[in-house]
């Protein structure tokens, strides 16, 4: 996945290109006289449009989070823990083409009153990843991590301690903040988030690699919003990418009979997915099965 | 300057809270108010106790320290200097002289008549209870936000909490007698 940020001027070239290479647009995003265009592309086609990029004064950036949803946990939505820090590390994972999700609990403050509930587990395991932004005590985050060992998506946990030595995927000096994370010490905090988080998801992305579906969850999303003409508004992303399908933000009572009909190559999505409803605001989420269970596909 | 102490915890959990209380109170304004916070933190509890005492200019405003005041043909010619005020004058020295003895001559200017001997000295506004509850307001932003049982003891120049997510117990009284031991020299009864 990749961004091409550049200008409005003669982005519709970059727009044919990558059509003309195969590359499907994932979104558009104008911003007065700027552009970003969010794609996907096979990494050995991107020398060609590099140069088209540099001629028309663009530059193109891997997006490694760009096919993944990811929750920001947070253990509520008070002004304690919002906006920073977990708007921060939110805003920052967006930078690198993540789709991010503020999960507040409902019960996630205090050390003895400490809960996940069953629905909110459900929610975050809904995501590709999820991040747990807890307090600057060591004792309470300790606390809260034996809840979070039985959520099975790559996960990390955030905390005021520098280092934790029991806690493995711990990322340290987050934990209560009054002003935005921007100092110098900070950005290289949200960057150790970016790299950890990159390395507990490559385990997932091997493992689906093994057995992948029998069509690349890019391709799926073209073509929901192709044949039920979906559209968003710049804000919003009506179908968003996951590592093994996507998610639709439509309700599910109304539209999962129009997902399950989506043509794809010779059959129909229902065929080759699990479609669900999710937990989060009544949405719908395509799991799309592997090829061992399928029988294979084209793209 | 103010002076804050936390204590109790690891070196990394207190010098994140105390940063986290500079930055907090000095954006609400309060840090000039303030002479002394501390923040003593007993996690295995668990249980935050938090002293504060407030600068000796932190006190009750008295109309002299408001106005002007000066006799005049009219009465006591009361010129007042802080308008934010300005309401609170006119309804403490209506009810304390009673409303026929106070006229206004122009938008800043009070004619009283019949005036008693101590007119400077009557108390306006209580700005201590002001600077009480902002400091309050704000220890909410600081204090994790699990610990919603709370406890006050006040004093005339400041207060000392518990905030913990526990029933009440004998230890939180001992220890509020020993910071108020330790802030104010001795314990109010």
């Amino acid at each position: 996945m990749y961004v091409f940020k550049g200008g409005i001027y003669r982005h519709d070239e970059m727009l044919d290109k990558i059509h003309d290479l195969g590359g499907i647009v994932m979104q558009k995003t104008p911003m007065q006289t700027e552009i970003d265009i969010v794609f996907a592309l096979p990494g050995y086609d991107l020398s060609t449009l590099t140069e088209l990029a540099h001629k028309i004064k663009g530059e193109i950036h891997e997006i490694p989070f760009g096919d993944m949803e990811i929750a920001v946990v947070a253990p509520s939505l008070s002004r304690h823990h919002l906006p920073h820090p977990v708007c921060d590390i939110a805003e920052f994972l967006r930078r690198y083409g993540a789709t991010t999700n503020i999960v507040g609990l409902a019960r996630g403050y205090g050390k003895t009153i400490f809960q996940i509930s069953d629905k909110e587990r459900r929610m975050i395991a809904e995501h590709d990843a999820a991040i747990f932004s807890f307090g600057a005590f060591e004792s309470c985050i300790l606390e809260k991590v034996k809840e979070t060992s039985s959520i099975k998506v790559p996960h990390i946990v955030c905390g005021g301690p520098r280092a934790l030595d029991t806690v493995e995927n711990y990322v340290g000096n987050v934990g209560r903040k009054s002003a935005r994370m921007r100092s110098v010490e900070d950005i290289a905090t949200l960057e150790e988030i970016k790299r950890m988080l990159m390395d507990e998801t490559e385990s997932l992305r091997e493992e689906i690699q093994k057995d992948p579906p029998p069509y690349a969850p890019a391709y799926v999303k073209k073509k929901i919003e192709e044949q039920l003409d979906i559209r968003g508004t710049l804000g919003d992303n009506p179908v968003v990418l996951h590592l093994d399908g996507v998610r639709v933000k439509k309700p599910y009572d109304s539209f999962n009979g129009q997902v399950r009909g989506v043509k794809i190559g010779d059959t129909t999505l229902g065929d080759i997915a699990v479609i669900s409803r999710s937990d989060m605001n009544d949405t719908i989420i395509v799991k799309l099965l592997p090829e061992s269970q399928t029988g294979g596909g084209t793209q | 300057m103010m002076e804050v102490e936390v204590r109790g915890g690891k070196d990394d959990e207190n010098t994140q809270i105390k940063k986290l209380a500079e930055e907090t109170l000095k954006n609400l304004g309060l840090g000039k108010k303030l002479k002394i916070m501390l923040i003593e933190s007993d996690i295995g509890l668990p249980a935050f106790y938090v002293a504060c005492k407030f600068k000796k200019d932190v006190q009750p405003l008295s109309l002299g320290s408001l106005a002007t005041l000066r006799e005049s043909s009219k009465g006591v010619r009361i010129s007042v200097t802080h308008e934010r005020y300005y309401d609170q004058i006119y309804s403490t020295l209506q009810e304390r002289v009673g409303k026929e003895n106070v006229t206004q001559d122009e938008r800043n200017i009070l004619f009283v008549s019949n005036a008693p001997p101590d007119l400077d000295s009557i108390t306006i506004y209580d700005y201590t209870e002001e600077v009480r509850d902002n400091i309050i307001d704000a220890l909410w932003h600081i204090l994790p936000e699990g610990f919603r049982v709370r406890r006050f003891k006040h004093r005339e120049d400041g207060f000392i909490v518990v905030a913990t997510d526990i029933p009440p117990m004998t230890e939180f009284t001992n220890k509020v007698d020993e910071l108020e031991k330790e802030i104010w020299g001795e314990a109010d009864v």
